[in-house]
């Protein structure tokens, strides 16, 4: 039984084997599908596992109370988008002495220098905010972290790659959250350059929040501390059981802050960007999918020229199931060929390309085979032996008798 | 004679096709043939009346209408169509008018192919194809696939394969059709003597007068038997 399974397997192989230009290119449509799939798959994952980890410094984020709490999220973490307003220092210093608090972060954001955004922070941003591997920012940066209240810098690892900003670069900031705003006569000196972090910050430029408010306009003169304006809060609790303390106080406080929790909200955004990606997903499957019917079709086509072959088989003793099972070997040899290759195909690609997304996107991918792969390859055996189904079929039932006689 | 002696039996067999009516015209009529093994049978008639269809019907590829078909002693007609290839891919032998060897496999795969199908094959239809190979005269050209290989070689290569799982028959249809008068010789000399060593019987469909005095016993299809 054993032996005989083998050996139809072997004919299998010898007969995907006889038509090498058929053969090869419907695996490569096979694995140009299933590369997308991976690579889409793949580069999702990361860029969701990059929103998420990003999100992971601060129980809770507090903002201007005006504004979706989204939009500070988004303003804030993964700058991506304007703050809302503002909120006063005086919420910052009553945050930071309350004795539930580990650390708060103020943020003071509104410039920019060539499309990167400028942040206004203290030095403690960079321990307390982590990478994905719990690496604190600071850690494994080149130069040092900018000194409270000078004109210093410390840029992301992006933005580094993109200007050509290194320590020691000096530079000048823009009004405003796009390119084109008035430029500042205030410069900065760039002391220290973040390893790439996989986080927003990788395409951010921190300065001390002190110079920030030393640009003209970015304060009143004469302005009490307590009034400067703030665009947020990053806060880690001691325990981050106490953030829906925090979160239900703030609700019933004073009207000067709004607090949101970063995870809740990346969640939500998470379930937007999703139904985008999935819509990709499809698609790269809907790929898969059309290679496994040009197998269809190519076998099915196949079988009327071999039916002399199948004829043959059946004269020297094959029986119905080793015809059927021949012709399914092959769609599934076809399928997890170019399978198999798609795989690589798709890694490679993501290799290929993680240095840039993570240089240029601050996206961290992980690159190797992993569970999903498994299951790809669970799903193309199952496409491999439905294309196979029809073909099979057909040479299951091609007369023995007739065809023995047919010329060659 | 005991029932193991005999390589065929057949008993009463009729089959029939349906004409484009929708009638069914019976084709085949044999009402009784028994063929020791190591004996050789030639079958001839007009065309049209039943030759191969008789090797078909013995062969259990088609299902007779009626009567009875033991191959070794044991019934081919009454069995499901598995049973009939089970019987078949263990006890006959199938040696065709053009060949029929596949182009994209070797002499050796070719040959270990008309063993690959039997219950409990294992490794020895490798060894045996081999054997079966190296006694047509063609140990040289294992790896050679059939268009690299002279009509005769191909023929040669068929031989081995109806013969080198040993069966206790062998049907050929039009074993010399396809072969010019030297061929035809030196391929029925071969077949022949091979079949004899396996103690296997040989029926051969024909239409070569050559051929047919080669055979020891004649049946005529059409004329009774």
């Amino acid at each position: 039984m054993l032996s005989t399974s083998v050996a139809v397997l072997r004919l299998a192989w010898q007969s995907v084997r006889r038509r090498p230009l058929s053969s090869f290119l419907t695996a490569l449509v096979v694995a140009l599908g299933v590369a997308l799939v991976v690579a889409v798959e793949t580069v999702r994952a990361s860029a969701d596992r990059s929103f998420t980890e990003t999100a992971r410094g601060y129980d809770v984020i507090l903002g201007p109370p005006q504004g979706s709490p989204l939009q500070i999220v988004l303003s804030t973490l993964f700058h991506v988008d304007e703050p809302p307003g503002t909120l006063p220092w005086s919420a910052y210093d009553a945050i930071r002495k309350d004795p539930r608090v580990a650390a708060a972060i103020p943020y003071a954001m509104g410039d920019t220098y060539r499309g990167h955004r400028v942040v206004g922070t203290v030095p403690a941003m960079f321990e307390v905010l982590t990478d994905g591997e719990g690496r604190a920012l600071q850690d494994g940066m080149r130069g040092r972290l900018f000194g409270e209240g000078r004109f210093e810098a410390v840029v992301g690892s992006v933005v580094a790659s993109r200007t050509g900003m290194g320590i020691g670069t000096t530079f000048g900031v823009s009004h405003g959250l796009v390119e084109g705003g008035q430029p500042h006569k205030e410069r900065w000196a760039v002391v220290g350059v973040l390893r790439p972090t996989g986080t927003a910050h990788d395409r951010a430029i921190s300065i001390p929040i002190a110079t920030f408010y030393a640009i003209p306009g970015h304060t009143v003169p004469d302005q009490e501390e307590e009034a400067r304006p703030l665009s947020a809060v990053g806060v880690r609790l001691k325990s981050p059981a106490l953030r829906l303390l925090i979160l239900q106080e703030s609700r019933t406080g004073k009207a000067e802050a709004q607090a949101v929790l970063p995870a809740d909200q990346v969640r939500k955004l998470m379930a937007i960007v999703g139904d985008v990606n999935q819509g990709v997903t499809i698609v790269a499957w809907i790929v898969t999918v059309v290679a496994a019917v040009s197998i269809l079709v190519g076998l099915y086509n196949t079988i009327q020229g071999r039916r002399r072959e199948i004829a043959v088989l059946r004269a020297l003793g094959a029986r119905p199931a080793h015809v059927f099972g021949l012709i399914l070997l092959e769609a599934l040899i076809l399928c997890l060929v170019g399978g198999a290759f798609g795989l690589l195909l798709g890694h490679g690609a993501v290799a290929a390309a993680a240095p840039t997304l993570l240089g240029s996107y601050g996206v961290r991918v992980d690159v190797g085979i992993g569970g999903h792969d498994l299951q790809m390859l669970g799903a193309l055996v199952v496409l491999g032996l439905l294309a196979g189904l029809l073909p099979a079929w057909r040479g299951l039932t091609t007369p023995v008798a007739d065809n023995l006689q047919a010329e060659p | 004679m005991t029932a193991d002696a005999l390589a065929l039996t057949v008993r009463d067999l009729r089959k029939g096709f349906p004409d484009p009516g929708g009638r069914r015209v019976e084709v085949l009529r044999v009402d009784r043939l028994d063929l020791e093994r190591g004996r050789t049978l030639a079958v001839v008639g007009e065309s049209g009346s039943g030759k191969t269809t008789l090797l078909h019907v013995i062969a259990g590829i088609l299902p007779a209408d009626a009567g009875t078909v033991e191959i070794v002693g044991r019934p081919m007609t009454g069995l499901g169509e598995t049973a009939r290839d089970r019987l078949r891919a263990e006890h006959v032998g199938y040696l065709f008018q053009t060949f029929n060897l596949l182009s994209h496999l070797t002499a050796l795969e070719n040959v270990t192919l008309g063993m690959t199908f039997r219950p409990r094959a294992g490794t020895v239809p490798r060894r045996l194809a081999r054997e079966a190979l190296d006694r047509v005269g063609l140990s040289d050209r294992l790896a050679y696939r059939p268009p690299q290989l002279s009509v005769g070689q191909q023929q040669r290569v068929a031989i081995a394969r109806a013969l080198a799982g040993r069966p206790g028959l062998v049907l050929a249809d039009e074993p010399t059709a396809n072969l010019d008068a030297v061929r035809a010789k030196e391929s029925l000399d071969l077949l022949l003597a091979f079949a004899e060593e396996c103690g296997a019987a040989v029926l051969a469909v024909t239409h070569d007068d050559r051929a047919l005095v080669r055979f020891q016993d004649r049946l005529t299809l059409g004329m009774g038997v």
